[in-house]
């Protein structure tokens, strides 16, 4: 009697362990599966997918295990068949090389699909004209020019919705990998190199971004927030940046580049969009000055070539 | 764990009876693992070749290969090589007729062929150094140094090697070690000019041609 | 000034550690150090040691000493984890946790390296020494003096990387060190200077080892014993001697080409000057991801004995086993790029990469449906080692999934660097390459020191284990979705994480008391060993030849090598009623010597180390000069071996019948 009743608290109580474990888990926001873009959007789908089709073969799996341990344990009271000798089976063998290979063959053509389609290379098809955005990340925060409007931020990454947005990533501190997770997927920034990533969020909203490699002491606080705002708004903040005190030219961007933990959002107007490519050429120009340019090509090209 | 104490009898002529009978087991075994480890230094090879390949074009504003390559020099570097490896194959063929005497004249030989291969390649290095154009100068020379170099640290041990090798000949003759370690040796030295081959292709030829 | 610095490099005074919590390892460490060392004094037991063992070129007695040191690697790296869950607890919002950031960083650097490096690889080699000379007939390793020497230095770099708690510090640049990050601009101290040179001086043991049991494996089989007669032990050890032999050249030169860069201003990787940095993640990933299935493999191994073993079958689909073990082998060296997806390789690249790495998952799937179907129709004896193989099939599984979600390059996008990522490597390497060698070490425990292992105590550790894991890393599954990367040493309180990296330090703890739960058991076990006595030497109903031979096994291991006709040889003879070999097949044999040079070597090759990562340039000379002098004494002895003859042998095998030995 005793024992059973204790069963029952221990039942009750991982229940309610349980529901409490459910309900603080529906208060957080599962970015990643959470999108409010239109790349994040396919992500998250090809996640789900890819779980789902992972299942035919878990289920399965988990089963016959848990069948054949019961059915064929030492000491089963029932009389059950004990073949000591049987050794193989060309069509069960055959069947499992065959039915994970379909599946995989299936999984093949959407990676295959998807890897494209997911280009962050890739511009994003829109009628909106895409606008340009240079992300530079530093020791330790992110610097944001908007070639455009001339201006600059540090962490802070305002963004007009529905617009395709063209990411230009460089880096003036080791590698650090860009990731908004409720926007789209990852991509490094490298010094001396230059990625790409194309985003469109459709949603307006706050979103959290930050830096996903390690890149030195002051990396777990590399984040930034996102702002996706109306096009109105955007200008309106693009045009109030253009008003702020501080500028950007090459030799201050130097100094803004000293290491520092400092991640404080700071705003800059009158930017010298060519900081940019200033900034690849001296890394890849490091040990003179002159040089000829089809060394300048080799860095830029697509940094697949390596492969 | 096993604590009985262990008692062997180390009868010097029983233990050289049944060496005796298991010597060719041992030969053999120590050829095939002597050449896995060279297969492992062909990787490490590979591996370097392809670091060559991806930095030849960074030059970052330094020469390029066409530049400081000296094809007469690496010209002389190969035949000395190559004959070297030669005479190292005449060394197995003596050993294998059991002359002595002739082992050790064609080692000499293989054996200063080999030093004047180091030697004009230390001399090249030199004298790029002195020009400034060290590893230290660009990604394309950093890759070279190190490809070419390892490739002569190698030669450098296989020298040594060699020099030990005469002298134990010299001293005890050709006992069954000595003609087991003989064997890898020249495995090793026609290993090393395999590699040669693909340096003098790879880096200078096409270098110097600028492809 | 300038004295000081040529006889010393770059130590000084100021290379000891400032904070409290290195401070304190290092004296316990060196506190445990030298409490062993008295207590061996005080038991007189130096002669013993130094002659049966650390001298000693049984591949046995090699093997325990390599799962020894391994399990004190498992401990420390497994300190290192305890940390790292105690401040990613407690570093949220205002507070900044238990360990400041460098430190952090440096723990988990360091537990990556170490785990991988040392409790891994070390559990793997001790296991394989122990079994495999055994279950193919050979008396030894093909070359036992580099089997010694290799483990020698495994422990150089064991005790190296130990040293830079108290010398120094440690890198903080991840496990792999990733430049720029690890070039002299960013990490200017020493500590992937000491990165380096343990992966240098380890990697070139391991390195060793695989020529060594490659050739082993391939020249020194028992008569008789073809390719397709080879246990799946063994064939799964060759496929991962295989990938030793091609993989861990591509580490050796990569950090060494770290090292120069590092030390002489050469441009490899560097930003500038016409390195490339992502050759270097290329390098590092074509040896990383072999890596990770030769450490796998031999667990595949262990498993494929151990279900047919206490199945009571014949192991399923013998064939299609060494099929799949070989196809995994080739497809693991076309996948590496899939560890970063996300540098922007393209379109083509990624997609390709992507399909490869789930053409894998289908030979190790192979290889799972053959196992239970091993099960069927068998009479399945729940052993320990048994649990171990449900909690690997069950959780390998989960893990199987998660990594085919990231082998898709688009979804990577959005897990890579994340705890998903995390939680689901270290699923495959706990689940998969741990409770695998768990598993062998329960199995053939009796062979090499003559009892079994507390049943009980084995089940409870085993449960211990796995609910710390799920514990310990589902939350981390969550998190990955949740947006939280991998690595961080503080993150923001409104994000509501902190309830999970509670929950996964409380994992964490319990797998704490697994590692405990399982000392206590080798001690339950030993005070109980008589009572645990093997007496027959077949305490499971074996079927391959390692069982016919009495435990603990002779230093000869076998007292004359049989003839094999049978893949499983042994469980044919038994039921045939016929042995294997009898006493008139005894003849006189060799065994190697004692090689007290191995040791000289490590130590050797433990001053090289330091003394180049303290660019001590005096030392690295006279230290290389002693190495090869050192080696040159050991190869002027051309006969190292000594005899055993049939008299002793015959007298010891009556001994180990009347219960000696334990």
């Amino acid at each position: 009697m005793k024992k059973k009743r204790n069963k029952i608290i221990i039942g009750f109580l991982s229940l309610v362990v349980l529901s409490l474990f459910i309900w603080y888990l529906s208060t957080l926001n599962f970015e990643v599966l959470n999108p409010k873009g239109t790349i994040a959007l396919q992500e998250s789908n090809l996640i789900y997918f890819a779980l789902l089709l992972s299942l035919v073969v878990v289920v399965p799996v988990f089963s016959l295990l848990i069948i054949f341990a019961y059915k064929y344990r030492e000491n089963n009271p029932k009389k059950v068949d004990y073949k000591p000798d049987w050794d193989k089976n060309s069509l069960l063998e055959f069947s499992w090389w065959f039915f994970p290979a379909v599946l995989i063959a299936i999984l093949g053509v959407v990676t295959w699909q998807t890897s494209h389609s997911l280009n962050p290379f890739k511009p994003i098809n829109s009628k909106v004209q895409p606008l340009r955005i240079d992300v530079i990340s530093l020791q330790w925060r992110w610097l944001f020019i908007y070639p455009t409007y001339r201006v600059a931020s540090i962490n802070y990454l305002p963004l007009p919705i529905n617009t395709p947005i063209d990411f230009h990533l460089t880096s003036d501190a080791p590698m650090n990998s860009f990731w908004i997770p409720q926007l789209a997927g990852q991509i490094y920034s490298m010094p001396g190199m230059s990625t790409q990533l194309h985003i469109m969020a459709t949603v307006n909203g706050n979103y959290r971004g930050l830096s996903a490699n390690i890149s030195g002491l002051g990396f777990a606080n590399m984040s930034f927030v996102a702002a996706v705002r109306s096009n109105q708004t955007f200008q309106t903040m693009m045009k109030n940046m253009s008003q702020v005190r501080q500028t950007l030219n090459y030799a201050s961007f130097l100094k803004l580049a000293k290491p520092s933990l400092n991640s404080k959002v700071e705003y800059f107007a009158k930017v010298n969009p060519a900081i940019y490519d200033q900034l690849i050429m001296s890394y890849v120009n490091h040990y003179q000055p002159t040089t000829t340019k089809s060394t300048n090509q080799t860095h830029l090209t697509k940094i697949g070539m390596i492969m | 764990m096993n604590e009985v104490d262990i008692k062997t009898i180390s009868h010097k002529k029983l233990l050289n009876r049944i060496y005796k009978a298991e010597e060719s087991k041992f030969f053999e075994t120590a050829s095939f693992g002597f050449f896995v480890y060279l297969m492992t230094d062909l990787v490490l090879f590979a591996s370097l070749f392809a670091v060559y390949a991806v930095l030849e074009a960074n030059t970052v504003g330094g020469p390029s290969g066409q530049q400081i390559f000296n094809l007469n020099n690496v010209l002389l570097e190969t035949l000395a090589l190559l004959i070297s490896s030669f005479t190292m194959g005449l060394a197995i063929l003596s050993m294998k007729k059991n002359h002595r005497n002739k082992v050790l004249g064609y080692l000499v030989i293989s054996f200063l062929l080999g030093l004047v291969f180091l030697l004009i390649e230390m001399t090249e290095f030199n004298h790029l150094i002195a020009i400034g154009d060290s590893w230290r100068r660009s990604g394309f020379l950093s890759g070279f140094f190190v490809l070419v170099g390892t490739h002569g640290l190698h030669i450098m041990v296989g020298l040594i090697w060699m020099a030990i090798m005469f002298y134990k000949i010299l001293k005890f003759g050709l006992s069954r070690v000595n003609i087991r370690r003989l064997t890898l040796l020249s495995m090793f030295w026609h290993f090393l000019d395999i590699v040669w081959i693909f340096i003098f292709t790879i880096v200078y030829l096409y270098g110097a041609l600028g492809r | 000034m300038v004295f000081a610095s040529v006889l010393l490099g770059k130590l000084s005074w100021q290379v000891f550690p400032k904070d409290i919590v290195t401070l304190g390892a290092f004296v316990s460490i060196v506190g445990g150090g030298i409490l062993v060392a008295a207590m061996l004094t005080y038991f007189k037991k130096w002669g013993y040691l130094w002659r049966q063992w650390l001298t000693n070129t049984d591949h046995k007695k090699i093997g325990v000493m390599y799962i020894i040191l391994a399990v004190l690697m498992l401990i420390r790296g497994g300190v290192d984890a305890l940390m790292m869950r105690a401040q990613q607890a407690s570093a949220v919002g205002a507070s900044h946790g238990v360990l400041s950031a460098s430190t952090f960083q440096q723990v988990f650097s360091a537990h990556g390296t170490i785990m991988i490096f040392f409790a891994a690889m070390g559990l793997m080699f001790g296991l394989i020494n122990l079994v495999v000379p055994l279950q193919i007939g050979s008396r030894d390793v093909a070359f036992p003096f580099l089997n010694l020497t290799s483990f020698w230095l495994f422990a150089a770099g064991a005790i190296l990387i130990n040293l830079s708690l108290g010398i120094g510090s440690f890198s903080a640049a991840g496990w792999l060190a990733y430049p720029p990050l690890s070039e002299l601009k960013y990490s200017p101290s020493v500590g992937v200077d000491y990165w380096i040179w343990t992966l240098e001086i380890a990697g070139i043991g391991s390195l060793m080892s695989g020529i060594n049991f490659l050739t082993t494996i391939i020249k020194n089989r028992a008569p008789g014993m073809t390719l397709m007669k080879m246990p799946l032990f063994s064939w799964s050890v060759l496929c991962a001697m295989f990938l030793v032999i091609f993989a861990f050249p591509i580490l050796t030169v990569t950090i060494s080409l770290l090292f120069l860069d590092r030390t002489l201003g050469s441009h490899f990787f560097t930003a500038s000057g016409g390195g490339n940095m992502m050759m270097y993640v290329n390098l590092i990933w074509a040896w990383g991801h072999p890596e990770v299935y030769i450490l796998i493999l031999p667990a595949f191994g262990v498993f494929s004995e151990i279900v047919a073993t206490f199945s009571r079958k014949k192991l399923f689909g013998y064939r299609t086993m060494v099929w799949a073990l070989a196809a995994i082998t080739v497809l693991s060296f076309s996948v590496w790029v899939h560890h970063f997806f996300t540098m922007g390789a393209g379109a083509d690249v990624n997609g390709f990469f992507g399909i490869m790495t789930m053409i894998i998952a289908i030979p190790t799937g192979v290889k799972i449906f053959n196992w239970l179907f091993t099960m069927y129709k068998g009479k399945i004896h729940f052993n320990a080692a048994l649990y171990w193989f449900f909690g690997f099939v069950i959780l390998f599984t989960i893990g199987g999934v998660a990594g085919v979600i990231m082998a898709i390059p688009a979804a990577d996008f959005q897990l890579h660097n994340s705890l998903f990522l995390v939680a689901h490597f270290h699923t495959m390497i706990v689940s998969g390459v741990l409770f695998g060698y768990f598993a062998g070490f329960t199995y053939w425990f009796p062979k090499i020191f003559g009892y079994r292992l507390d049943e009980k105590l084995g089940i409870k550790t085993f449960y211990l284990w796995v609910i710390g894991f799920i514990l310990a890393f589902f939350p981390l599954y969550i998190l990955g979705f949740l947006g939280a990367t991998r690595r961080i040493n503080h993150y923001a309180a409104n994000l509501g994480w902190q309830p999970l990296f509670v929950v996964a330090g409380i994992g964490a703890v319990i797998i704490a008391a697994g590692v405990a739960m399982g000392v206590w058991q080798q001690i339950v076990s030993y005070r109980l060993r008589h009572q645990y006595r093997d007496k027959t030497g077949d305490p499971w109903n074996g079927r391959t030849i390692e069982w016919s031979i009495p435990s603990p096994a002779p230093f000869y291991d076998f007292k004359a090598v049989p003839v094999i006709n049978d893949r499983d040889a042994f469980w044919v003879a038994k039921k045939n009623h016929q042995e294997l070999v009898s006493d008139d097949d005894v003849v006189d044999i060799i065994l190697p010597k004692r090689a007290p040079i191995s040791f000289v070597l490590g130590i050797c090759a433990l001053i090289f180390g330091f003394a180049m990562i303290w660019h001590i340039w005096w030392l690295v000379i006279v230290s290389l000069i002693a190495f090869v002098v050192s080696l040159m004494i050991r190869l002027n002895d051309e006969k190292p071996y000594e005899v055993v003859t049939a008299e002793t042998i015959l007298k010891q095998e009556k001994l180990l019948k009347s219960g000696h030995g334990i």
